[in-house]
């Protein structure tokens, strides 16, 4: 083939670009150390990339959430703790032990005064905080979870007697998903429900109805748009635009508040007490949290309580609730009040050793029942200590890995870039050798 | 006898001769940097001696040929290879015109070293199942709030960039690209007009021919064109060549560019908001000289978007009106399984569109408190988290109109739904948190994603949604980034063969300089020779 000079010209400033954009790409992996700056530069190692980015950045969460967990969940054992010892305080042998079918009215006088003692220490650490949060209130942690009812004895596990199920705030109904309470003197019999309707007229005042069991609000939609719109409307109606006869000045709206109303919304029937076995329900309330385990729904679309880690503590799993025969007056089995109960029996002129005995052995039983739940919670700890640790080796081999995918070496890097150098240094030197004489510099 | 003067004709021709041979070197050897110069050469032939066959010829004078002539100058070019040249020249024309394209997208796209869309999603899964763990706190929700405006924002910004780079490159193929092909279209039709005019007067007109052929390789990069000459007879018994230009289709059609003289010009017309939803983007249209739209016999243009494939103008046809799969319409008898045309800006659009609508629609269900009955009917959902921008409408949501809707952004206390399957009698327990991870959990859910037309896209779930689009552009970039390497390489060693015919090697001109100089002095010596010889017959024969 024919070559000329300007042939062998072009080729050589060709290849020398050719070796100038070699060192230019080795240089830049010798100062970042990447292998790839773009996905384009390497699609299959970039979609690695991507994927262990976002598995690293799980990782961390569930590394997180852990944490959060673990410090509330050894607050509430030892919270349960000395509960655990006030119970068995009073079990020794100068109070519960110390009963007999003997004993003198001024002593067992003693051992009643002893056991309210007790009684009151119970409530500190069942209303006991970790930071902001209340720990035994089930889902709701920002309410202290036990209080005392209005006639000064009862115990209330989230406004609820904890032995008849009576709800303190009197009708309680549930509407589109807000919880909407009457307020104690309202009125409102049970079974009673509340229906929204559209006034049709922009800003016409709310009024509110009544028609057999159906109290229907009607108001002006287009501003009342939400449920705390219905609350408040509810609350805050002059008695002339009230024509129920209930009162609702009381009346309080918890829930979902932001939620839009329809003219199609109302609410369930109303109640005032929950059953047992709405308290049942109440006591294994759960709150789950995702510690990657692999969250997955059910085929109805609800998670699959497996997947996930329930961090909920409801102060009545430990503490007890309802009573033993199932009516409203029997034994308790709430620790506080069968210690109530049991001063109460010492202190009564009837006195015998058969009557107080139930009272006695449900109280072993709800010690027992308290211990179990402990030992739960340790398992509970024992297993998140477990996973943090499997989520730590876990976290570091995907952040080895994504190192190994995106970068180089820095050993070869440089390496790398120091050859490229001498390359490109030898090719510029042959540069002047190549492009010299002619035949012309030879004619004379 | 021969003449006596005769032999002084035959030092004068090879003087003539190499004279002609020296200037042409020279114009060689001036010209050796030149690009798109062609060496040229001398063409002779020697004279063989005259009238033996005529009557009155003398035969004892031996059959001497009378010295060179020469007839013209020609050039040293291999026309197939200018053929092959263009070819792939089309084809580097095209590449190189959709890599600048997925260059520009790559940077929406690309989350390597810096970050977009996708970590803005890792970061709001994040924050929700932070929110998860405690639904009540309004001050964890505003983070959740905060997240989500910024993804909202990262989508406008990115289709706000996606419509910036259809805009640049529509200007760019209608300024850049079209002008200086009609300028070129022009300027070929004036010089064939010059060199037939010079062939006419029997010159070469080589100069002008090599100005032509650089631009007929220019003019290659755009289109797809197919050069032809045809003979055209001026009288006298001559004929001239005439030069013509067709663009040449894929099922092998000509459409005329340029006929001798008489050009045409390209022009591209955009749709506009008035146009009927489902035309292309940009058509382009041929028109002639003065600007008239060729029509063919049923009144339709002569050039449609479908004839231009190749070349410069193929490649942003392909980038602007592209849509891959989203093209596949069973109802133009396509099969809706197979992706018919490439992935140009279309797709991206249309994919990056999809991505917002679906996911908005994932979170406004989740958050929704009144389910739907009827899957064929959904409600629309009644409290929804993102919106177009007018804050209330949930169809009809793309990238550039992805909002926080109002509710949520004015809402005090949460909105965000925690719970919504059971409620526990008694108790709020609208803040146990299980609606939170099942929104977390769809994030995460893969699906197969389709178009209306049922081809499939791609199976993915939401968080990774946007490496797919990334990763798939990216294998779209480096396998076009080596096609077109490959066709840059093959041209050049296409041109290298060209030059290794055409091109002047100043060695070879300068053994030729000695070469013709020498057969200069031979010539002249034999003239002196010649000179001398005469002047004994002059001068001394018969003197005394």
């Amino acid at each position: 083939m024919r070559i000329t000079m300007r042939m062998m010209a072009n080729q050589y400033s060709k290849s020398l670009n050719n070796s100038l954009s070699q060192l230019n790409s080795a240089s830049s992996k010798a100062t970042n150390y990447r292998k790839f700056n773009k996905t384009s530069d390497d699609p299959f190692s970039a979609s690695q990339a991507y994927r262990l980015r976002r598995e690293s950045a799980e990782n961390d969460t569930y590394q997180s959430n852990i944490g959060n967990i673990e410090d509330q969940l050894s607050t509430a054992q030892s919270a349960m703790m000395s509960i655990h010892d006030i119970v068995s305080q009073a079990s020794t042998g100068d109070t519960i032990q110390a009963i007999t079918g003997t004993m003198q009215q001024s002593d067992r006088a003693t051992i009643a005064t002893k056991l309210r003692a007790l009684q009151q220490a119970i409530l500190a650490p069942a209303n006991t905080k970790f930071g902001d949060k209340y720990l035994f209130g089930g889902s709701d942690m920002n309410e202290p979870a036990f209080s005392i009812g209005s006639d000064g004895t009862s115990l209330l596990y989230r406004g609820i007697d904890v032995n008849t199920g009576k709800i303190e705030a009197g009708s309680t109904t549930t509407i589109n998903g807000a919880l909407i309470q009457f307020g104690k003197n309202s009125g409102v019999p049970n079974g009673y429900t509340l229906q929204i309707a559209d006034s049709g007229a922009v800003g016409s005042t709310p009024q509110a109805s009544l028609s057999g069991s159906t109290i229907t609000l009607t108001l002006d939609l287009s501003t009342a748009k939400t449920n705390q719109d219905v609350g408040n409307a509810l609350k805050n109606m002059s008695s002339a635009d009230n024509t129920t006869g209930f009162d609702f000045s009381k009346l309080t709206v918890t829930g979902d508040l932001n939620c839009p109303v329809t003219a199609a919304t109302a609410s369930d029937p109303t109640y005032d007490t929950l059953t047992p076995d709405q308290l049942k329900s109440l006591s294994k309330e759960q709150s789950l949290v995702d510690l990657g385990m692999g969250l997955k729904l059910n085929a109805d679309g609800s998670i699959n309580t497996q997947s996930v880690f329930d961090a909920a503590i409801p102060g009545i799993s430990f503490l007890g609730f309802g009573t033993a025969d199932g009516t409203g007056s029997g034994i308790s089995n709430n620790i506080y009040t069968l210690l109530g109960q049991i001063a109460d029996q010492l202190e009564s002129s009837d006195f015998s050793i058969d009557k107080i005995k139930p009272y006695l052995d449900n109280f072993t039983k709800q010690g027992e029942n308290l211990m179990a739940k402990i030992t739960e919670s340790g398992t509970k700890s024992n297993f998140l200590s477990t996973t943090k640790a499997s989520l730590e080796t876990m976290g570091t081999a995907i952040i080895d890995k994504d190192q190994n995918v995106e970068y180089v070496d820095p050993a070869d890097a440089i390496m790398d870039y120091q050859m490229q150098q001498a390359a490109y240094n030898a090719a510029l030197q042959m540069g002047t050798k190549i492009m010299s004489k002619t035949f012309l510099d030879f004619m004379t | 006898m021969a003449s006596t003067f005769s032999a002084y004709l035959i030092g004068k021709s090879g003087i003539q001769a190499a004279q002609y041979n020296l200037k042409v070197t020279g114009q060689n050897i001036s010209n050796v940097n030149t690009d798109g110069y062609t060496r040229q050469r001398v063409n002779s032939y020697a004279v063989g001696s005259s009238g033996n066959n005529m009557r009155y010829s003398n035969k004892s004078d031996l059959a001497i040929g009378e010295g060179v002539v020469s007839t013209g100058i020609s050039q040293l070019r291999d026309p197939y290879l200018d053929v092959r040249y263009r070819m792939e020249h089309s084809k580097t024309g095209e590449t190189g015109t959709e890599l600048t394209t997925l260059n520009d997208l790559q940077t929406i796209f690309d989350e390597i070293d810096k970050d977009g869309i996708n970590s803005q999603f890792t970061d709001l899964v994040k924050q929700l199942n932070t929110l998860a763990t405690t639904p009540s706190d309004t001050g964890l929700e505003n983070i959740v709030k905060n997240s989500s405006l910024l993804l909202t924002k990262a989508f406008n910004n990115a289709a706000e960039q996606l419509s910036k780079i259809r805009t640049q490159q529509t200007d760019s193929f209608k300024s850049d690209a079209i002008n200086k092909v009609n300028t070129l279209l022009q300027n070929i039709s004036h010089i064939n007009q010059e060199i037939k005019s010079a062939n006419i007067s029997e010159t070469p007109a080589l100069e002008l021919t090599d100005q032509r052929n650089s631009m007929l390789d220019e003019l290659s990069q755009y289109v797809n064109i197919q050069i032809s000459t045809k003979p055209v007879t001026i009288g006298a018994g001559r004929t001239v060549d005439e030069l013509s230009v067709n663009l040449i289709t894929d099922d092998n059609q000509k459409i005329n560019l340029i006929e001798n003289d008489k050009y045409n010009q390209f022009d591209l017309t955009v749709k506009s908001n008035t146009d009927p939803a489902d035309q292309d983007p940009v058509t382009i249209v041929l028109k002639d000289s003065v600007g008239n739209i060729l029509k063919n016999g049923s009144g339709d243009p002569v050039l449609t978007n479908a004839d231009v494939t190749s070349g410069s103008f193929g490649g942003y046809l392909s980038m602007l009106n592209d849509n891959g799969e989203f093209d596949a319409k069973a109802a133009n008898g396509s099969d809706p399984a197979v992706a018919p045309t490439t992935r140009g800006i279309g797709y991206y659009e249309n994919i990056l569109d999809r991505l917002a609508s679906e996911f908005s629609d994932m979170m406004n269900r989740a958050n929704s408190t009144n389910p739907t009955t009827d899957p064929a009917n959904p409600t629309i959902p009644n409290k929804p988290l993102f919106t177009t921008t007018d804050g209330t409408s949930t169809t009809g949501i793309t990238a550039k109109n992805i909002s926080i809707s109002d509710a949520w952004n004015n809402a005090s206390g949460t909105f965000i739904t925690a719970t919504k399957d059971e409620t526990l009698p008694g108790v709020d327990n609208s803040k146990a948190g299980k609606n939170i991870l099942y929104m977390v959990n769809q994030f995460s859910t893969e699906t197969t994603y389709k178009t209306t037309e049922g081809t499939t896209l791609f199976a993915s779930s939401i968080n990774s949604f946007v490496s797919n689009i990334s990763t798939t552009l990216g294998l779209q970039i480096d396998t076009l980034s080596k096609q077109n390497d490959t066709y840059n390489s093959t041209l050049t060693d296409i041109d290298t063969q060209r030059a290794s015919i055409s091109s002047v090697d100043v060695n070879e001109e300068g053994i030729n300089l000695i070469m013709y100089n020498q057969a200069l002095s031979a010539s002249s010596r034999f003239m002196t020779t010649m000179d001398e010889a005469i002047d004994t017959i002059i001068n001394k024969m018969g003197v005394f």
